[in-house]
């Protein structure tokens, strides 16, 4: 099972892929302050959620970037199910080998995928470039809800890009690269367990289905599991932060 | 240590991690002549390992946004959260060239051992520390630089061996007078400029951590040509 089709597997009951709601998605969203006849870039739009529902919503051009083939078929195909292929494009692949025009989209937005654009920082600065000026950057990201964070939690790969980022310095970095906030949505336990269940539930499921694979152990790993319980939503927090993009 | 690095909490450091010559001892020296104060808002052009950050965070009790490039602020995130500053440490991954805070934000700007480093784009990258300053603000580098003779040659056969891509020592080092006059062009008014004495010992001491052929230039210079200097100017 490789990296794809471990999430396509765990994340195979998700609608939305982030420990989140629809109705904190839709609160974002109109921090985004959508409007028809925008141009609208989501990085790392997993299964195109929130594309669909931004897309019903308003007249508006949404280009998501996957690198999931799974993922973007199946956005692919639950547009055209919904009659939104025309206002909906899926390119797939790694988003740093898409070449935005500079400065070309009225929203940009990256949704817990910032390890798509090289992590936190440089996603930050792709996206502002791509981004219009006075245009508005999303980005959904991991912070540390309590500091220091206990040592083997900032050895894990999992959390490699919190350090030692807090909301409030997390909000100055974005300061830092010219985003100004105009919006914060922040996720509750009950977003991150909903989130979680899910995975387990999947896990179980596929576990079940294929008994005797070695995959089953890395899909129900205690570790992972203990991570869910422990440190998400307690040590590490997870917003959307909604910014203009300069003050221009 | 002499008098003037007695009062020096860099110092104090059980792990002291200097990515450079003397650079827990210059600091000192550049926070007094930048006049760093409590509640100052400081920019650090080059990071390093970030304990002078945290220092300064945590014993001139500022807040500090420090520029790290190379290896991103991460690291130096962490080691904030671990001293208790973490809220007044913000370590980016920034390159001073392309900074994009706002016009006039900081009260203070520093670069200890990392301004050479920055080569031809010196220039860019002290127009943009400029901008950033407020007025009135002090922007001092404290780093390797060169006294205003020609390199020996044997020197730049060392050097020139260590770096083959000729990006070594001689390429990013230059003199004090050199660095105060680019401070000038850039609307500073120069109000320190000198060179270390201590330089040569601190090079040495430096030297203990360095690779065998880089220890090897160190000691043959001794202090012939390359040296430790800090200018320091004041936004008007």
């Amino acid at each position: 099972m490789n990296r794809f089709e471990f999430f396509a597997t765990i994340e195979r009951f998700h609608k939305i892929q982030n420990p989140t709601s629809e109705e904190k998605l839709d609160l974002a969203a109109s921090y985004c302050a959508f409007r028809d006849g925008m141009r609208v870039l989501d990085v790392g739009c997993g299964k195109g959620w929130l594309a669909r529902r931004l897309a019903k919503k308003f007249d508006i051009q949404v280009t998501g970037l996957e690198i999931n083939r799974i993922f973007a078929a199946e956005a692919r195909e639950l547009a055209a199910a919904e009659g939104l292929s025309e206002r909906i494009e899926i390119w797939q692949g790694p988003a740093l080998e898409f070449h935005p025009e500079p400065a070309s989209f009225d929203v940009v937005m990256c949704i817990g995928a910032s390890f798509a654009l090289g992590g936190f920082e440089p996603a930050l600065d792709w996206m502002r470039g791509c981004a219009k000026p006075g245009g508005i950057v999303a980005i959904g990201e991991v912070f540390a809800m309590q500091l220091p964070l206990p040592a083997d939690v900032t050895n894990m790969p999992r959390y490699s890009e919190v350090g030692g980022r807090s909301l409030w310095t997390t909000v100055e970095a974005m300061r830092s690269h010219g985003l100004m906030l105009r919006g914060m949505v922040e996720s509750s336990r009950d977003d991150w367990n909903r989130y979680h269940s899910l995975h387990w539930q999947a896990a179980l499921d596929w576990a079940l289905a294929n008994p005797g694979q070695p995959d089953i152990k890395i899909l129900t790993d205690p570790a992972g599991q203990r991570c869910d319980l422990e440190i998400d939503g307690r040590c590490i927090g997870w917003a959307i932060f909604v910014a203009r993009n300069g003050m221009d | 240590m002499n008098n003037s690095q007695i009062n020096n909490p860099l110092l104090q450091f059980k792990d002291r991690e200097a990515w450079g010559p003397g650079s827990f001892e210059m600091a000192f020296s550049l926070i007094e002549a930048t006049g760093i104060k409590t509640g100052m808002r400081v920019l650090e052009v080059g990071g390093g390992s970030g304990q002078i950050a945290v220092a300064l965070a945590k014993h001139w009790n500022v807040t500090v946004f420090t520029l790290e490039p190379w290896l991103g602020g991460n690291q130096i995130q962490a080691r904030a959260a671990e001293a208790g500053v973490w809220d007044r440490v913000i370590a980016l991954c920034m390159r001073a060239q392309n900074m994009r805070f706002a016009d006039e934000t900081f009260d203070a700007v520093i670069s200890i051992g990392s301004f050479e480093m920055i080569g031809e784009e010196r220039p860019d990258a002290l127009e943009q520390m400029v901008r950033v300053a407020k007025r009135g603000a002090r922007i001092g580098v404290a780093e390797p630089m060169c006294l205003p003779v020609p390199i020996p040659p044997d020197i730049r056969e060392l050097d020139h061996n260590r770096f083959p891509d000729g990006r070594g020592f001689e390429y990013h080092f230059r003199s004090v007078d050199w660095t105060a006059e680019l401070f000038e062009r850039a609307g500073l008014a120069v109000i320190e400029r000198r060179y270390f004495p201590e330089a040569i010992r601190w090079w040495h001491e430096f030297s203990e951590q360095v690779s065998e052929a880089e220890r090897a230039l160190i000691h043959a210079d001794s202090g012939r040509w390359g040296s430790l200097g800090m200018v320091v100017g004041e936004k008007n």
